[in-house]
Formats: C-alpha cells, sequence, structure tokens
C-alpha cells in the first residue's frame, strides 16, 4: 500500500528536524502553522508561523548543546490526520537525561504542515528537564 | 481481520456500545497503560485488570464519562486514536480534553495500549 502523501508530509519534516535542515523545515511548515508543545516548561505553549517555529527549534538545540534527537518509530495518517510516534532524548548539565516516547499530531494540508500538537509520554519528566 | 487502525475503530464502537462481550475479546492479554499521578494511572494486566479500570473510571465519574472518536489512523503494527472526553466529579471538578491513544494491535485484538492525555496535569486534577 503506498504511503498515504500527508505522511510522507510528517516524514520529511521529521529528517529535515534531524538533519537540522532550516530550509527543508520552512517548506514543510505551512505559513500560519501553529505549533503546540505540551506542558509548562519554558518550551511549552503554541507557536505561531514558521520563525517562531524555528525559533523554538533552534532554542532547544542550545539548550541542550546540540544533544536533542528524535527517532521516529511510525507515522500513520489518513487525509485528516497524521500522528508521528517517536523517541527523543537529549542531555543538559545538571538535569536528568531526556529519554522517553512522544508523538506528534498533525493536520496537513497539500504539501505544508498547517497545525502540529506536540505530547509526550511522561510530561512530567519532560517539564522537568527543560525548566 | 482489518488493519490495526479497523481493530481500533472496532474497540471504540464496542466500548461506546457497551457491548461487554465483544470488548472482552479484544482485550485478552492486553497490557494498558495510564499516565500520570493519579487515582487511575498505572499498568492494568489482562482483561480482569482493564475492565477494572473502566469500572473504577465510571465510577469516579459517576457514569457521567463521555468518549467521542475523532480518528483513527495506523500503519501494519499501530492503530493511534484520537478522542475527545468528557467527565465531571461529584464536587463539581470536570474533564473536558482531547487524547491520544496508541495501540500494538495483533491477531484483531489490542495487545498493548498507552493513554496519552493532551493535558497531562488536568488529567491528574480530575482523576485525583
Amino acid at each position: 500500500m503506498a504511503e498515504h502523501p500527508n505522511v510522507s508530509v510528517v516524514r520529511r519534516f521529521y529528517q529535515a528536524f534531524i538533519a537540522r535542515d532550516t530550509a527543508r523545515l520552512y517548506q514543510l511548515a505551512g505559513e500560519k502553522m501553529g505549533f503546540h508543545i505540551a506542558g509548562r516548561s519554558q518550551f511549552s505553549g503554541l507557536f505561531t508561523g514558521r520563525d517562531q517555529i524555528l525559533k523554538v527549534f533552534h532554542d532547544t538545540g542550545v539548550a541542550t548543546d546540540r544533544s536533542l534527537h528524535i527517532e521516529p518509530h511510525a507515522v500513520a495518517g489518513d487525509d485528516q490526520h497524521v500522528v508521528g510516534l517517536h523517541h527523543i532524548s537529549a542531555s543538559r548539565a545538571g538535569k536528568a537525561p531526556l529519554d522517553q516516547n512522544g508523538c506528534l499530531v498533525c493536520h496537513v494540508d497539500g504539501a505544508v504542515i498547517t497545525d502540529a500538537w506536540l505530547l509526550w509520554e511522561d510530561l512530567r519528566a519532560a517539564d522537568a528537564f527543560w525548566g | 481481520m482489518g488493519s490495526p487502525a479497523d481493530v481500533m475503530r472496532r474497540f471504540y464502537e464496542v466500548f461506546l456500545a457497551r457491548d461487554t462481550e465483544a470488548m472482552r475479546a479484544m482485550l485478552e492479554g492486553c497490557v494498558w497503560h495510564i499516565p500520570g499521578e493519579n487515582l487511575l494511572a498505572g499498568t492494568y494486566r489482562g482483561l480482569e485488570e482493564i475492565v477494572g479500570l473502566f469500572g473504577r473510571s465510571g465510577e469516579l465519574s459517576g457514569g457521567t464519562l463521555k468518549l467521542e472518536m475523532h480518528d483513527v489512523v495506523g500503519d501494519d503494527a499501530h492503530a493511534i486514536g484520537l478522542d475527545h472526553v468528557t467527565a465531571s466529579r461529584d464536587d463539581g471538578r470536570s474533564l473536558d480534553m482531547n487524547r491520544v491513544v496508541i495501540a500494538h494491535v495483533s491477531n484483531g485484538a489490542l495487545a498493548e495500549v498507552w493513554v496519552c492525555p493532551e493535558d497531562q496535569y488536568a488529567f491528574d486534577e480530575f482523576w485525583s
């Protein structure tokens, strides 16, 4: 069964994030994309538009001294939604390492993601990590 | 038997229809995870424990728990349900949130399920 084109968009988004390919991330994010990060950390909240989203990606990279890594486990979707299941790991000085599963729920429209919600398997551990 | 997504859609149907027999057939050997720090949090192994969990959530919410399936997606091994739950407690607390329900599916049954609430803190507050 051929992969749903919306699934490919999210798969490419993961790949671009891993490669820190900002030009590609820019292409895959809708102009008014909303990126929702669950929790109560400094990086939680709604980030709107490519510039804000790329900035939070950059800031999380800086905060973890580029140790942040996301490994997609499965990406599945239909016309309405795409969900990515991933493992996320990172380290920060003085913090217990981040090492847990998460998921990314996306709305895809054409070749771009218009909304994404990032959820954590263990939100308290994620919030403690990000501070 | 259908795809993992078909199996999960069927589970939502039988759960919503309170078709206990059909539900039981899909939960044999299943492991069900509820995250967080609350009265329901933990790992439930097997039919009896999971049915007990459903019963407990029904009791705590005085039968007000309502589940609405929004969408189910999946691949060869996973099914992912997107749903919305509402419920209320005697003391006026209320729950109103989206959840992601991730499952490993094998042989037409749910093998392992992880519930991921959109707002873990509100989820804990409600079920505490």
